[in-house]
């Protein structure tokens, strides 16, 4: 991955003899090009989130105002049951939609690259759900869920009359629901990752091993998957976050419900701030879910960049 | 002009002449002057009904020589964040379609046009109910919003043919009624009571709510927080009706959109839905005749009082535009073009003095109560209406709770009710 940033100085350094000036307009070339990004990446990104910050300690309602109230969103928000049920929520929630993909988006990626017939249409299937819209997609699982139109009456029409499947529809397991569906929608995607990973491994290692007697289980237990190391980690890193904000499958499938039981901070900032005209307590709770994911996210980071640093 | 081209005694021709001439020299020499007449007006009305319901007030401010720029926003959520951003830009639009925002808004009445002039021209006070003018005003003394149209919320709809099957002639009048036809309907296989998703068990609540609690007392414990009604026992009585009725519901429902639910009772899964007079549109689309396939009656136990929710528009203050502005507020109650607006939006129009002979019955059963419930106090807003969504939020929090948990008492239950309305 670092080589064509590397391979790039030796061919500036060839030409000494450049004018002052086409010298100097190549040296800032990039960082002019690279600056409207920059540009708007300070404002929006972290100009918003410092204006979002700001906010969280006013006492605005429907209509920002900057009147200042300290702390005391954060307090409402902390003493606020529905945010701790959110909360509770998402530790439940972000084990199963980052860990499951992760191993099962592995595991069939392994079993693809056995040189399987019709790979392409098995990979294409897999990875479909990625090109439907949540709004279409949601839908579809809301009705494939709900007891009287879903799988538990598909399961009945079988013969399983006491097949029960309601989890969508009952406050302790509704969160799961959603899980469900988050799985089904990057596993596919992650499947495609690990096997452009596996396809970067050299055959020669497979070969190496084979001869050397392990059998193929445990070639990738003990070569193939430390290898991939990189691909867990990025993969990782795009499922993390993207479950940490886990909104729109919230408005799709439950808004929230029955009841709270199904919501996730994300959607407790956006009912707060738009829905319920609560709009400091709405920043507040975004601001803790950004320090949430600082917390979770930057030490995973700073750790795995200094393991590459040291190989 | 109008009722000189339909007058009968005229020769056709002339008739066409004279209503050209007419039509020349009524909006001829105001267009002149008011070229530049454009109000912005920013709404959530898309759907193809509602599209034609709104271009009956274009054509009427067009007819005032006021040019209607329109902005229309699909969904109330959005149109909500674009009014928002567009305020607190310091651009709002002119005109501004809102139902649960008043309220916010409301703050800070130097942002409002102040429509005093027409509004005492127009004799709004006169026409309007006092449970709508509340709405309209917010507390002050001057008109913050116009109302437009009025929907009826606390209508059960009923599938005449189930109705018949299980041997009742008529819709029920009481609770007690509706569960002993609930019972029936259950032992017939039918879900006694079709039921949408959380949004709608709370809605549900309200129409109960308005049922076991006098119109006044409802209004005082949503509207003014009185803490001895909110806990007391037309609340507690509201909760007991809501346990109830949680049995006569599928398990399913929490996944259902209202739509959805209007079908199971449009297809006979279902024996009957609460929900507003705006279901009405699923049935005249699936081809059911009102009174023949389904009826439009009065939640059970209220009689004939009337719980509505209300579309209205919002003026920001615009120094240029204010005298478009007044125009427009004029058009937006002017008697015939909410009465056409309402029949294609199917709602009624919030005049009590709109003749609405053209309705079908259901809508008219609608404005008759309304306005007689304008006299005697028996039609009351929605609390939506008149809360911060805040607290309506916290309210709902209550009420899904005590449906989704049976160990919680109607009591415990009121008594949250309470306690939400002073925390939030």
């Amino acid at each position: 991955m670092d080589s064509p940033l590397t391979s790039s100085t030796p061919g500036r350094q060839a030409s000494p003899h450049a004018r002052g000036f086409a010298a100097s307009l190549e040296r800032w070339l990039p960082q002019l090009a690279i600056s409207p990004a920059l540009a708007i990446s300070l404002v929006f990104f972290y100009g918003l989130t410092a204006w979002v910050g700001l906010v969280s300690f006013t006492d605005s309602a429907g209509m920002i105002s900057w009147t200042w109230v300290g702390l005391e969103q954060y307090q409402r928000l902390f003493a606020d049951d529905n945010w701790w049920r959110s909360l509770w929520n998402l530790v439940r929630y972000l084990p199963l939609v980052v860990g499951v993909p992760l191993v099962l988006g592995c595991f069939l990626a392994m079993l693809l690259d056995q040189k399987v017939r019709f790979e392409n249409g098995i990979r294409t299937t897999v990875l479909y759900p990625l090109a439907l819209s949540w709004i279409v997609a949601g839908t579809i699982w809301r009705w494939l869920l709900s007891p009287d139109t879903g799988i538990e009456k598909w399961l009945h029409g079988m013969g399983f009359e006491n097949a029960v499947f309601d989890w969508i529809v009952q406050p302790r397991s509704s969160i799961f629901a959603l899980a469900v569906v988050a799985i089904w929608h990057s596993t596919g995607f992650v499947m495609s990752m690990f096997i452009a990973g596996l396809r970067s491994i050299d055959d020669s290692v497979f070969k190496a091993a084979m001869i050397d007697g392990a059998s193929l289980p445990r070639v990738y237990w003990r070569v193939v998957l430390p290898a991939l190391r990189p691909t867990i980690f990025s993969a990782a890193l795009i499922l993390l976050p993207a479950a940490l904000r886990t909104f729109d499958l919230v408005v799709v499938l439950t808004q929230g419900g029955p009841g709270q039981s199904s919501v996730l901070p994300a959607f407790y900032v956006f009912d707060r701030f738009f829905r319920r005209d609560q709009m400091g307590l709405g920043a507040a709770s975004a601001v803790v879910l950004l320090f949430t994911c600082a917390m979770v996210a930057v030490p995973y980071i700073l750790g795995e960049l200094k393991k590459h640093r040291a190989e | 002009m109008s009722s000189m081209s339909r007058s009968p005694r005229l020769l056709r021709l002339t008739r066409q002449v004279a209503a050209s001439l007419a039509c020349i020299a009524a909006t001829g020499a105001p267009l002149a002057a008011r070229a530049a007449d454009v109000v912005e007006v920013i709404h959530w009305w898309t759907s193809a009904s509602e599209t034609a319901a709104v271009a009956k007030f274009k054509e009427a401010a067009a007819k005032r020589g006021l040019q209607w720029k329109d902005l229309a926003v699909g969904g109330g959520d959005n149109q909500r964040i674009v009014l928002k951003t567009r305020v607190g830009k310091g651009t709002p639009p002119d005109a501004a379609q809102i139902n649960a925002d008043v309220r916010s808004y409301a703050a800070n009445r130097d942002n409002l046009a102040n429509l005093d002039e027409v509004a005492i021209k127009g004799k709004w006070d006169e026409v309007l109910p006092e449970s709508l003018r509340r709405f309209a005003k917010q507390g002050g003394k001057n008109y913050v919003a116009v109302p437009v149209n009025v929907h009826r919320q606390n209508v059960m709809w009923i599938n005449a043919e189930a109705l018949k099957k299980l041997g009742a002639t008529a819709a029920p009048k009481t609770w007690d009624e509706f569960f002993a036809l609930a019972d029936k309907a259950r032992a017939a296989g039918m879900v006694p009571l079709a039921m949408g998703e959380d949004i709608w068990v709370n809605f549900t609540f309200t129409q109960v709510a308005f049922t076991t609690m006098k119109p006044d007392e409802f209004r005082r414990a949503f509207y003014d927080l009185d803490d001895n009604l909110l806990k007391g026992p037309g609340v507690v009585k509201a909760f007991e009706i809501m346990r109830k009725l949680r049995g006569y519901v599928d398990r399913s429902a929490s996944t259902r959109k209202w739509n959805e639910a209007t079908q199971m009772v449009i297809q006979g899964h279902a024996l009957a839905q609460i929900m507003g007079d705006f279901a009405k549109g699923e049935f005249n689309v699936a081809g059911k005749k009102l009174n023949t396939d389904y009826l439009c009656a009065a939640v059970p136990g209220s009689g004939n009082s009337h719980l509505f929710t209300s579309d209205a528009f919002l003026f920001f203050k615009h120094g240029e535009s204010a005298k478009a502005q007044l125009e427009l507020a004029q058009v937006l109650m002017d008697r015939d073009a909410q009465v056409a607006f309402s029949q294609l939006k199917g709602s009624v129009p919030v005049r009590t003095d709109a003749d609405v002979s053209t309705f079908d019955a259901c809508a008219r059963q609608s404005h008759a109560d309304f306005v007689a419930g304008a006299k005697d106090g028996s039609a009351a807003a929605s609390p939506n209406l008149m809360q911060t969504p805040a607290r309506i939020g916290a309210w709902r929090d209550v009420v899904l709770a005590f449906w989704n948990d049976s160990d919680m008492t109607a009591q415990q239950a009121a008594a949250k009710m309470a306690s939400a309305a002073k925390s939030s």
